[in-house]
């Protein structure tokens, strides 16, 4: 069931409806199960029977990792590699078939032939963090006889919640569970709710739906010029932001509207002055749990440089991989960790010479006749456009996931030189219409960090005009209608 | 949330007045999907049913509407097939004598992800509030074609690179003949024969049922060049239109003109009309 569908509304109405009846509040969790298990098996009720295997595998590792047993790293161990093993069989086993057993090989064949389940890489990695909490006693479940019954109860639900079940954001357990009790009514904060759900629908129907229709021509780059070719791969930079960072609003939104709060998932990106700044702004859920389970416990920085660069490297090019089963989502992975790398390198030979650099600076800016505060500005700005313009060549991996599609977009960019038109207008446009508005959405924020006061003052005064708009434009200018690009993750 | 709710009743009355009172000045630009978003639109905002409906894909989706008689409704749909024309007449209710199907394109699959912008509720809301038909998206109306307009007077001289009469002309040789080899290739390749009947046959419950109201069923050919005329996929496509129905056969292609090998041009596109309607009237004054 997509975000954006009728379906989808009716559900949340409904169950909205039912949750808050004061006969139900001891059902509220109940209920969102329910609902949960409505959304998931919608199109596709067999499915359901691997969340469940997954939920009750969870349920288990975790209740027995709960109860005092001994031996715990060891359930620990095979609830880390259960999820895994979900995870690895159903996501790369056409990969896999594909690499080593390629043509008409059975076993090929089988391995491709798996279907993809819908939301397993997010689903398995909150199981993950549900076996992983519960090893280091980050959570409690209750106790006494009624204990496993809660454990399921609880587990289920914080697998299953529908909001962020699809896609993410990824939950940690030990920020989920303790905010599992009766909700009221008149907690709802229904401010943050129609500021969430409707920037997040603006976003994915208004933005991204309408900017899919033009970027579906870098599907075929060999007719168009290279200017094009770039301007299409800024479009789509665009889309992807709004497409991913607009499902998680609705799902944040959605979720406070049931009294969840879930982490927010993006802090405007594509302001980041610097790459690992940026993995500190984007998918912010995948960034933390990766940098939680996987680079923490790898060493991170406490093993030494080489050690370091290493662990950054494997970090993203298996953050890559867990995007999609093909090699390019890997290749943009290490592509990431090269950046990270590279970034890295620069500051340790800055930080070096870092007494040096503030003198040359300051006989710069005075030699210059510039006030610090224009040399700051330009500094930033360069910054943030050398990141966005490396983010966004990246994400040219995620529109054409296959390396020959790839081939033949390189081709075209480097040899579409002289082509003419240099710019077709008629796409770029519509592009620059759509594009504003997430321009204007970075910009603005930007402007509050430092205009603090008087712009938050101003901005509470406008954004409900502001929102007005965008809720107008939701209902008269969806583009077409398409699932969310971090569904297929 | 009052406030945003109040803003936007504000701007919906205020767009009403606009859209109602003052004429738009600027042409829209719209997206092919939007385009036939509007041409869906506008089959079910009709007062009367059209005794002559067209179906079919982007070849014939250049008919346009505005250039056909009263009595007729050109629902073909660009990048789609007849059979996505048919559906939406049957969930639109309209109840036509005559149904054209143009024949180039019937080896296409349903589009079904179309139809879910057609639930019931969503028809409903568009046929008596024309607000929120695609007709009258703010951002297709005003917004891009303002944007275009200063762009135009920035960049005058490149913009009009990709119009159709000057690719006709051969200004855009290049661009002309990628597009062409590119239909030549659509053409001449064989259809997967289980695809191709699945989609027929689905074809053939929508001839059937329509043909049991007493709809009468024509497949017509859009003319396309000689090259493609004589291609592999249209040959099948014909025999299976006579084995379902009657079928009009294009004569003189050779007179027409394309943009790409398949699509007519403007001037084209007159002429064609002026073959069309002659032999679509006797169809409907026929037994």
């Amino acid at each position: 069931m997509l975000f954006n569908s009728k379906e989808f509304i009716l559900l949340v109405l409904l169950t909205f409806l039912i949750y808050y009846i004061p006969v139900f509040a001891s059902v509220q969790v109940l209920v969102l199960i329910v609902s949960s298990i409505v959304f998931y098996a919608f199109n596709s009720p067999a499915l359901l029977y691997l969340l469940l295997t997954s939920i009750l595998m969870n349920v288990f590792v975790s209740y027995i990792l709960n109860s005092g047993f001994t031996s715990r790293k060891v359930y620990a161990t095979v609830g880390v590699v259960g999820n895994l093993l979900i995870l690895v069989f159903f996501k790369y086993s056409p990969l896999i078939g594909a690499s080593l057993f390629p043509g008409e090989n059975s076993i090929g064949q089988f391995l491709i032939m798996i279907p993809l389940p819908i939301g397993i890489s997010f689903y398995t990695f909150q199981g993950i963090s549900l076996v992983v909490d519960s090893y280091k006693k980050n959570i409690a479940f209750g106790s006494g006889k009624s204990s496993f019954q809660t454990h399921l109860y609880k587990t289920a639900f914080f697998i299953m919640f529908f909001p962020q079940l699809i896609a993410g954001p990824i939950v940690k357990a030990k920020s989920f569970f303790p905010q599992i009790k009766t909700k009221f009514f008149k907690n709802i904060e229904l401010d943050f709710v129609v500021e969430k759900v409707v920037t997040g629908y603006f976003l994915k129907v208004v933005i991204a739906e309408n900017l899919a229709s033009y970027t579906s021509e870098l599907l075929v780059p060999e007719y168009h010029s290279s200017a094009t070719l770039l301007f299409l791969l800024f479009a789509y930079s665009i889309q992807i932001f709004a497409d991913f960072a607009g499902y998680s609003l609705i799902a944040i939104g959605i979720s406070a509207m049931f009294g969840y709060r879930l982490i927010n998932n993006f802090n405007f990106p594509y302001i980041s002055r610097s790459f690992s700044e940026f993995w500190t702004r984007w998918h912010i859920s995948l960034s933390s749990f990766l940098k939680e389970y996987l680079y923490i416990p790898l060493g991170g920085n406490r093993k030494g440089n080489a050690r370091t660069y290493f662990n950054l490297f494997i970090v993203m090019f298996l953050g890559g991989l867990w995007h999609g089963a093909s090699w390019t989502y890997a290749i943009w992975g290490c592509y990431h960790g090269v950046l990270l790398g590279a970034e890295r390198l620069w500051k340790d030979v800055q930080k070096k010479n870092v007494k040096e650099k503030k003198l040359e600076r300051e006989v710069v800016v005075e030699t210059a006749g510039l006030g610090f505060r224009n040399v700051k500005f330009v500094k930033t700005a360069f910054s943030v456009f050398i990141v966005f313009s490396f983010v966004t060549a990246g994400w040219i991996l995620f529109r054409i996931p296959t390396l020959h599609g790839l081939k033949i977009f390189l081709k075209s960019l480097f040899s579409n030189l002289s082509f003419f038109p240099i710019l077709n207008y008629a796409l770029i446009i519509p592009i620059i219409v759509y594009s504003i508005p997430v321009l204007l959405y970075h910009l603005i924020y930007l402007y509050m960090e430092n205009e603090h006061e008087s712009a938050d003052r101003y901005f509470s005064k406008i954004k409900p005009i502001l929102l007005s708009i965008m809720l107008f434009l939701i209902v008269v200018s969806q583009g077409q209608s398409g699932s969310f690009i971090y569904f297929q993750f | 949330m009052k406030k945003v709710l109040i803003g936007f009743m504000a701007i919906v009355v205020l767009y009403y007045l606009l859209v109602t009172y003052i004429q738009n000045p600027f042409t829209p630009v719209r997206t092919l999907w939007q385009e036939n978003i509007v041409v869906a639109d506008g089959a079910f905002s009709l007062d009367t049913s059209p005794e002559i409906i067209i179906v079919g894909s982007s070849l014939s989706f250049r008919l346009k509407n505005e250039l056909l008689p009263y009595n007729y409704y050109n629902l073909a749909l660009s990048g789609m097939a007849a059979v996505d024309g048919l559906e939406l007449i049957k969930r639109f209710e309209l109840e036509p004598k005559v149904i054209i199907i143009e024949v180039n394109h019937l080896e296409r699959p349903p589009a079904d992800y179309f139809y879910e912008n057609y639930s019931c509720l969503s028809t409903n809301l568009k046929k008596y509030c024309f607000l929120f038909r695609e007709e009258n998206n703010p951002l297709t109306n005003y917004i891009i074609p303002l944007v275009s307009k200063m762009g135009r007077l920035l960049l005058t001289g490149r913009w009009e690179i990709y119009s159709i009469s000057k690719v006709s002309k051969g200004e855009n040789i290049e661009a002309y003949k990628k597009r062409f080899d590119q239909a030549v290739c659509e053409f001449s390749t064989s259809p997967d024969v289980s695809a191709y009947n699945k989609n027929i046959s689905n074809l053939e419950r929508y001839v059937d049922f329509f043909q049991s109201r007493g709809v009468k069923i024509v497949f017509f050919e859009m003319p396309m060049d000689p090259v493609l005329t004589e291609s592999k996929l249209l040959s099948v496509n014909k025999q299976t239109a006579e084995d379902l129905s009657s079928l009009v056969e294009c004569e003189n292609a050779d007179m027409y003109q394309t943009t790409d090998g398949k699509h007519l041009t403007q001037g084209s596109i007159l002429a064609f009309i002026k073959v069309l309607i002659p032999l679509a009237d006797s169809l409907k004054a026929g037994p």
